[in-house]
């Protein structure tokens, strides 16, 4: 017999099996182009979910993600193409080469907070497409770096098409670092974070060594987007250094506002909304200038979420259910 | 000697379009707090405003003042229609706003006026004005003295008149400004509309030089922040030394450090910016905020 606390606490989180149920039918039911698009969700999202750990839980702001994700793509991309090594071993060193950048990018953030922090990773997030661009020999220069075979390809033993393996590797990969991620604040570690984003100083006094405690969580978010764009180029097969822009660090952050910074789901529906609004506006506004229309109602959209739901759309969703079961509730007993 | 000389005035005259959008964001920044991203936006609208009342026949000395008290209003409405439902929500949703704006105005403008670059004629001719053989053009000296004439009637305005005591106060301490009878409202939105002129003076100024393009205030805005942080966002003065020392950072970095070509002379400004928050956070001129435990 248990307490019903701990049977609610325990009972299996619905919405999440059934995602992960349709997540895992989807390579078997959909064209190769709508998994590709899928990928990039998956992979975009974890890189939105790296961002909430440094803004929703560590209370740090970071305009340099698409930096770091870009970073990320360039180390899998290269690794596979130049150094000839396997995805796994190219994904790892895309998450290790950005831990140490995350923690050289948290330097400043020990002297530096909120809006010269801001600053500094806006400068990182716009001079990363002129240095990509420059270090041609490397990186292919403007036209980007692009991979001969696919590097995600299916061992036969599957039975699996590329592309179905491929986006169930991202699938994967995603999903197993959300959820460290996810388990990593709930813990000690989550309760320091806590602690530092409320007050540094409350933290200081009750025992958190704030400056290490920064740089690990700067490191951590950083080797998680590291990992995400290596995880995104290695299924696109394709890098190219206009696509890792200040605009795309700015989508990111705005991707984490509109899903909502201290939520994982909230990750997800970010990382949907920065792939599928876009598109779903250039689809149903033909014409020439279409991209620019698509920008406006993206603009749009993203500012009607913030004043509707500046805490983001999965808590003003859930808060919309609670008063809903609340008043059927009160309608029920009178 | 005269080439580097040459190089400095040059800097300087790229400097103080930097200064007049730092100016900008900083009086934005110390009402609101907020970084507000599509500053250069409202400038590159300006600057085509100006250019197409020019298209349609008015004189430059007409256009220009138009230009700068339609930005006024957009600047304002931008603040109250925009922002104010969202100033209490924090940085991120703040800084997410931003974002939101410059992504917006920004094809915005491209389908107004599309993206192909225009030129827009200088009103100063194209003669040159110097001492022996150092040379800017009119064009270079003439932007130079209406963005240096607009931060100054600005300077004027915040430190000797009565708007200008209450702008300061919202800006200090918004509480006790509003116990004390000030319409803080009233005076963000002022705020804003203060910028957007600066910011419409500094688009038309570098609209000549930098050529009419959606995407023309893209790095300025950039080196801007790059000023602004330089100089410490609490300091209006500040703000334009930083401007100035940003331009001329980059001029020299360009002409003097090998391997700078034009696409990396924006690392010279964050390089530079880089070093001062480290050794002075607060910048070079701003007040550093103590915290009693």
């Amino acid at each position: 017999m248990s307490a019903p606390t701990t049977a609610s606490r325990r009972s299996l989180p619905w919405p999440w099996i059934a995602a992960v149920v349709w997540a895992l039918a989807v390579p078997f039911l959909f064209s190769d182009y709508d998994l590709l698009q899928l990928s990039r969700v998956w992979s975009v999202a974890l890189a939105v979910a790296s961002l909430n750990l440094l803004s929703g839980y560590a209370g740090q702001v970071s305009a340099g993600h698409g930096a770091l994700f870009g970073l990320g793509a360039y180390t899998g991309v290269l690794l596979v193409g130049e150094g000839g090594m396997p995805w796994p071993v190219a994904l790892l060193g895309a998450l290790v080469l950005c831990l140490g950048a995350g923690a050289l990018l948290g330097l400043p953030a020990l002297r530096v907070d909120g809006l010269g922090l801001g600053l500094i990773t806006i400068a990182v997030a716009a001079l990363f497409p002129l240095v990509v661009t420059r270090f041609e020999s490397l990186t292919g220069g403007a036209v980007g770096y692009a991979l001969g075979a696919p590097p995600l390809s299916a061992p036969g033993w599957t039975g699996l098409a590329d592309a179905q393996f491929a986006y169930l590797v991202v699938l994967a990969v995603c999903g197993v670092a959300v959820l460290g991620l996810r388990n990593l604040t709930r813990g000690r570690f989550g309760r320091s974070l806590e602690a530092l984003r409320t007050s540094s100083l409350m933290a200081v006094s009750n025992g958190v060594e704030t400056r290490r405690l920064t740089l690990t969580v700067f490191a951590l978010s950083a080797g998680v987007a590291g990992l995400a764009g290596a995880l995104n180029a290695l299924a696109l097969t394709l890098v190219t250094p206009d696509t890792f822009t200040l605009a795309f660090s700015l989508t990111l952050l705005a991707a984490s506002v509109v899903g909502g910074t201290r939520s994982w789901a909230g990750a997800i529906v970010g990382g949907a909304f920065v792939t599928y609004l876009p598109q779903l506006m250039s689809d149903n506004m033909g014409g020439g200038s279409s991209g620019q229309w698509a920008q406006v109602a993206y603009a749009a959209v993203l500012l009607l979420v913030l004043y509707f739901a500046p805490r983001g759309v999965v808590t003003f969703v859930r808060a919309g259910l609670a008063r809903l079961g609340a008043r059927r509730t009160r309608e029920k007993t009178a | 000697m005269t080439e580097f000389i040459q190089q400095i005035l040059a800097g300087l005259a790229a400097g103080v379009v930097y200064a007049g959008l730092a100016l900008a964001l900083g009086v934005v920044f110390q009402g609101t707090g907020m970084l507000n991203l599509a500053q250069g936006e409202l400038a590159t609208l300006s600057a085509f405003g100006a250019w197409s009342l020019v298209e349609a026949g008015m004189s430059f000395w007409l256009a220009f003042p138009a230009a700068v008290l339609l930005s006024a209003a957009l600047g304002a409405a931008v603040e109250r229609v925009l922002v104010r439902p969202v100033e209490g929500a924090g940085p991120m949703v703040l800084l997410a706003a931003g974002a939101a704006m410059l992504l917006g105005l920004n094809a915005l403008i491209a389908l107004v006026w599309d993206t192909d670059p225009k030129t827009f004629a200088s009103p100063f001719g194209a003669s040159s004005v110097g001492v022996g053989e150092i040379r800017l053009t009119s064009q270079q000296v003439g932007a130079a003295v209406l963005v240096l004439v607009t931060m100054g009637v600005i300077a004027a305005l915040f430190r000797f008149t009565p708007v200008g005591l209450k702008l300061r106060a919202v800006a200090t301490n918004p509480d006790s400004a509003r116990l004390l009878g000030v319409r803080t409202g009233r005076m963000l939105a002022l705020g804003w509309a203060l910028a957007g002129a600066v910011g419409a003076v500094a688009g038309t100024a570098a609209a000549p030089i930098a050529g009419l393009s959606p995407e023309m205030m893209a790095g300025p805005l950039l080196l801007a922040l790059a000023a602004a942080t330089l100089g410490g966002m609490t300091s209006r003065g500040g703000a334009v030394v930083g401007g100035l020392i940003i331009g001329v950072a980059g001029s020299l970095a360009s002409r003097y450090v090998p391997g700078l070509g034009g696409d990396l002379q924006l690392v010279v400004p964050f390089a530079v910016i880089f070093a001062v928050l480290l050794l002075r956070p607060q910048g070079l001129f701003g007040r550093a905020a103590t915290v009693r435990a």
